[in-house]
């Protein structure tokens, strides 16, 4: 019998707060979006108060104050630290751990017997709870959908205290029927509207859709839904990482932006984030698309307004240089100045494996000099931190205050910055 | 046989405490013959070796003050952590204690943890569990700079 089991933080942001913030414990926390725009992670505490996820900060600004909810910045150079850990300690208890997102794992426990498998998972919960502090929920079953159904009912039921088989066929019914359609894994808002008019409303109905009317009016992702509902696994593990076949970066502004120059800059540095990127997970790009959205200045309308251009390298590449200057060629040729912008990005498309290169001497970009250039950047850049050196399209620390996100309430890298160590001031 | 190696082959820039090895040369090598530290080089002693067993629970500190200074960890030293070991009866700890952090070397009784003051003025500290007090981890190893 195939077992997979899905891990997931709880709360996993301010858990990660918690670790080297103990006085947080038992306070409602709360951690905002890029921009200290939105709620993307509430302490149980701050659910109780009833902020939603998702919720815009300045409308529950009150709420905060009048409730001593303590409000973090994101901080990724932490969680995504923190998650690197427990997929390390992951990676000890199965042979295959798909990385699902920064706080959610699947893992295979074929090789753990039925009649051992709770004593098994609850040992990965102590183990990570004591190795790094955060406290995780598993969820097990013969398919993936299956066993996010029972991760949602371990954390949903204080009684199973963050874990649950749904390995036991028998009960599968009474559980299903109690689980919301649009709260089953791949069914989107739009699909579960839909199924809700037809009267399926519980993933047991979905489970039991007839098939015929189901292969008429939805999309073969909701028949490996119903398929894997029925304990048909379809969605595969994957041990492997596939490189991303595109990498974007956006981000939107705090402020709008009119200039040229800053919006080139912002642009510039996120073409040259999507480079590193491509470079690190050894692959290059065929083409580049580069957009910008904004609102006319004088129209009054809430209609946005967007452009992009797409270019086509000469050679499938990665170098920064070229991915750099075919942005701000874009936004110079796109650039608008009636135009408030809002928000610009870049697009890598068509990553493929980066084969042993052929140094070509008919080659414009992939000289010796460029390549040559690009390590340097790259080794500084992974030894000082990133963006120490970046190329001069991208701004100067001063000039890239006009677009650079707002992290005012960011707590320390505890764990990816020398100088931003947890400090204990011993009494004398 | 190899003429020359390519920067590519050394050159390995590393963050600290990465485990990876330092370069050892950082430009290219002309020799009629393949050297015979090619091979050699990867394997050079690192960091880690020392001080890091279960990465994945490994975590550095920075320490202030110096009353610990008989344990062996003076003021500026970096303390590293290892938060999956079980505390020893005399290990140095770092606990939380009403939520402070404090470095102490432990006794473990048969029904506590007592944290022991360096100064003898000052009294030891029984852990609260039931107050939320708790071992974060032992240090395993002290890290100081001299210049």
């Amino acid at each position: 019998m195939k077992k997979v089991a899905i891990v997931d933080g709880n709360n996993f942001y301010v858990s990660c707060e918690r670790i080297f913030q103990p006085k947080l414990r038992n306070q409602p926390v709360i951690v905002l979006s890029n921009n200290d725009g939105c709620v993307i992670s509430r302490s149980d505490e701050a659910k109780l108060l009833g902020i939603p996820m998702g919720e815009p900060f300045f409308q529950i600004r009150e709420l905060v104050e009048r409730e001593n909810v303590k409000v973090f910045s994101s901080n990724y150079a932490l969680y995504g630290d923190i998650s690197k850990r427990i997929i390390s300690i992951l990676k000890d208890f199965s042979p295959v751990v798909e990385v699902y997102s920064i706080d959610e794992s699947f893992i295979l426990l074929d090789h753990v017997s039925p009649s051992q498998i709770e004593a098994y998972c609850r040992d990965i919960r102590a183990k990570i709870l004591q190795y790094i502090g955060v406290p995780i929920g598993i969820g097990v079953s013969t398919t993936k959908t299956l066993a996010k159904i029972a991760n949602r009912i371990a954390k949903k039921v204080p009684e199973f205290q963050n874990y649950f088989s749904l390995l036991d066929t028998e009960i599968h019914d009474e559980w299903l029927g109690k689980v919301a359609v649009e709260n089953v894994w791949g069914i989107g808002r739009q699909t579960s509207k839909l199924l809700f008019c037809n009267g399926i409303r519980s993933a047991k109905q979905l489970k039991y859709i007839p098939q015929g009317w189901a292969k008429k009016n939805f999309s073969v992702t909701l028949r490996k839904t119903v398929d894997e509902l029925n304990g048909i696994s379809c969605i595969d593990i994957d041990n492997i990482q596939p490189a991303r076949k595109s990498i974007l970066c956006s981000r939107s502004f705090p402020k709008k932006i009119r200039s040229i120059d800053d919006l080139s800059q912002a642009a510039a540095s996120h073409a040259e984030f999507v480079a590193a990127k491509a470079r690190k997970q050894k692959t290059v790009s065929s083409a580049i698309s580069i957009f910008t959205r904004g609102k006319e200045e004088f129209n009054n309308s809430k209609e946005k307004y967007y452009d992009s251009i797409t270019y086509e390298f000469p050679e499938p590449t990665n170098l920064t240089s070229v991915i750099v200057a075919s942005t701000t060629r874009a936004i110079s040729a796109m650039y608008n100045e009636k135009i408030l912008y809002e928000k610009c990005g870049v697009i890598l498309h068509d990553c493929t494996p980066e084969m042993h290169r052929q140094m070509s001497f008919f080659s414009q970009i992939h000289t010796e000099k460029n390549f040559a250039i690009t390590k340097v950047m790259d080794g500084i850049n992974q030894k000082y931190g990133r963006g120490t050196i970046h190329v001069a399209a991208s701004g100067t620390i001063d000039s890239q205050k006009n677009w650079t996100m707002k992290s005012q309430l960011r707590s320390q890298e505890w764990t990816t910055k020398k100088s931003e160590l947890l400090k204990i001031i011993l009494p004398k | 046989m190899a003429q020359h190696t390519t920067i590519e082959k050394f050159l390995h820039f590393n963050p600290n405490f990465s485990g990876r090895t330092y370069p050892f040369f950082l430009q290219k090598l002309s020799a009629g013959f393949p050297s015979p530290a090619e091979d050699i080089v990867d394997k050079q002693v690192t960091l880690d070796e020392f001080i890091v067993t279960n990465k994945a629970a490994t975590f550095f500190v920075q320490i202030s003050g110096n009353s610990m200074i008989n344990a062996g960890i003076r003021d500026g030293s970096i303390a590293v952590v290892d938060r999956s070991l079980i505390p020893q009866n005399n290990d140095i700890v770092v606990a939380v204690v009403n939520n402070e952090f404090l470095v102490k070397r432990c006794v473990i009784e048969e029904r506590q943890i007592i944290l022991q003051p360096e100064n003898p003025d000052f009294d030891p500290i029984t852990l609260n569990e039931d107050m939320g007090d708790y071992i974060w981890g032992v240090v395993v190893s002290c890290i100081s700079n001299f210049r």
